[in-house]
């Protein structure tokens, strides 16, 4: 029973999405295949960051070393797209691992500057170091699709997101997720329970780089191009963190929630305002959520329902 | 002769200019129950911090069974069966009364978090060990009273399987019903024959529940031995009310 509400809630969604191209016209797919790519990315930043209090300003990082690393393979070597996502993802894990792991003894503010840096870093070489490889500040273009047309990139991106989403609700709801949780409210008083917090972070760090590396991956292939610019991008870091924090962060379904709300709010608005001030609009929309429910619209959407289930109790036991 | 079950070996810890350990050497045996007391500053949390693997210490080495541990990590301490609860209770927030214990439950390895199940009526009967119900398992910490959150911080130390307790200031804020209730706990867990160090400044509630007690002033020990005995001793009374 305990597991029967949730699984039934995931089949809701994912019979609703699938269903969705149906109904909605071309253009709504193209945004929601973004809104899909936009889910992964906030599912993997919460997985970090939401669950265990580390929060990371270096997300671009990580997606950046899987999107160029399959980029460079196939725009070269010719790679095989089943060889060269892998390879990305690969990458992501060793790459940042090497990076984050020494920066996960640091926290708070400190280890938020430290992944910040490792974006800035990134960006600046891939510009810098052999720009013949990674195309330097114009980036690489003509990159193979895994599909085209907009309907097959849908449901590709929402399969990912789906397994992903998922996947990952399966594992947090074991008891890993209850450590992680704990960790982000008291990292000693976790070790004095007997945890290596290491081993905790890392197993966070892992999943977080992995979901990365996919959607980082993939969405490279989508759009075809890839450049420093695009990629490596203070507005596409807070989108990351906005989408997390508005769906609900430390939960599986308040990151894709935030994605589609904030992707269709960023659409619906680009008529009115064309222009980077779009951001000033989402950021107050944002604010007034946070302050109105720091969960979240994903506790909004809990509340709405707890609210009204009583009344249908109700209703059915009136006559 | 047998080595003590826990001991601290000529330690020293330094914070800046202040030395708050200084060359303290203190050690328990299996099945005893020693107080550690002093006036505030004395360096008896430190010495706690250190036992766990918290603090590194400057020099000196730790010992559990006669094994150096010095280096060993605070959560591997607690494998081996030390655990401790803390000065200012730090309970897991967001967690139920129930779930801050399966915490100290849990196994320390990701695999088994991910595979196994928590083991099934082991959580409910410490929590009816250390007094809880039903109702004050599914409550969360913000809603206890201060002497609630120091038998849940026992209840989650005593679910890490500790053969050695470590209690930092058990009976500070709670009212002398509240003492009463935890002595009686502790005394429980005395009879079962677990080793502890207890830190208190309540000596009145302390004396009845150890068999020996050291005394700390600034960093080093200035007595030892049975209650009645340290509490005449000139120093340590200098130490506690200054010179006269």
């Amino acid at each position: 029973m305990q597991l029967a509400r949730p699984l039934l809630g995931w089949l809701a969604f994912g019979v609703v999405m699938c269903l969705l191209p149906a109904f909605v016209s071309t253009g709504t797919v193209r945004i929601l295949i973004f809104a899909n790519f936009l889910a992964i990315f906030a599912m993997s930043w919460d997985v970090i960051s939401g669950r265990t209090g580390y929060i990371s300003f270096g997300h671009p990082f990580l997606i950046g070393i899987a999107a160029y690393t399959t980029a460079m393979l196939t725009y070269h070597l010719d790679t095989p797209l089943w060889l060269s996502i892998p390879a990305g993802v690969l990458a992501t894990l060793v790459g940042g691992t090497l990076f984050f792991l020494p920066a996960l003894r640091i926290r708070g503010t400190y280890f938020a500057l430290v992944t910040l840096a490792f974006m800035e870093l990134m960006y600046q070489l891939t510009q810098v170091i052999a720009p013949k490889i990674t195309g330097g500040t114009r980036g690489l273009s003509g990159i193979p699709s895994l599909v085209s047309g907009a309907i097959p990139n849908y449901y590709l991106t929402f399969g990912l997101t789906f397994a992903i989403g998922l996947g990952l609700w399966f594992i947090l709801r074991t008891r890993v997720g209850a450590a992680l949780a704990a960790l982000r409210m008291d990292e000693g008083a976790v070790a004095a329970s007997g945890l290596s917090t290491i081993r905790l972070k890392l197993f966070a760090f892992m999943t977080s780089a992995a979901v990365a590396g996919v959607g980082g991956a993939f969405y490279v292939h989508y759009l075809g191009s890839i450049a420093p610019r695009g990629l490596f991008d203070i507005n596409f870091l807070f989108t990351i963190l906005v989408a997390a924090l508005l769906g609900g962060s430390a939960t599986v379904a308040g990151p894709i929630l935030g994605a589609y709300f904030l992707t269709f709010l960023l659409e619906y608005l680009r008529p009115f305002l064309p222009g980077p001030e779009r951001y000033v609009i989402y950021g107050t929309i944002a604010l007034v959520v946070y302050v109105l429910e720091p969960r979240g619209l994903h506790a909004i959407a809990h509340a709405a329902v707890r609210r009204l289930r009583p009344s249908r109790a109700s209703a059915a036991a009136s006559p | 002769m047998t080595s003590p079950l826990l001991e601290l070996r000529e330690v020293t810890k330094r914070f800046g200019g202040l030395v708050a350990v200084d060359r303290l050497s203190v050690h328990v045996d299996e099945g005893e129950s020693l107080g550690l007391i002093g006036p505030n500053g004395a360096g008896k949390t430190t010495a706690f911090g250190i036992l766990m693997g918290e603090q590194r210490p400057d020099s000196g080495r730790v010992f559990f069974r006669g094994e150096d541990v010095t280096r060993v990590p605070t959560h591997r301490r607690v494998a081996r069966g030390i655990a401790r609860t803390y000065q200012i209770p730090r309970p897991f927030g967001e967690m139920t009364v129930l779930d801050n214990i399966r915490v100290g439950m849990m196994p320390d390895s990701v695999r088994r978090l991910l595979t196994e199940r928590p083991p099934e009526g082991a959580d409910r009967e410490i929590v009816r060990n250390v007094g809880f119900g039903e109702r004050e398992a599914a409550m969360y910490p913000g809603q206890l009273s201060m002497g609630e959150l120091r038998k849940l911080e026992l209840a989650r130390t005593l679910a890490t399987g500790p053969e050695v307790l470590l209690l930092d200031e058990v009976f500070a804020g709670l009212t002398r019903g509240e003492i009463a209730q935890l002595s009686e706990l502790l005394c429980e867990e005395r009879r079962r024959g677990m080793t502890s160090i207890l830190v208190s400044h309540d000596l009145r509630s302390l004396s009845p529940l150890v068999d020996r007690v050291v005394v700390m002033s600034f960093g080093a020990v200035i007595a030892e031995g049975g209650f009645d005995e340290v509490l005449g001793n000139p120093l340590v009374q200098e130490a506690y009310l200054g010179q006269a």
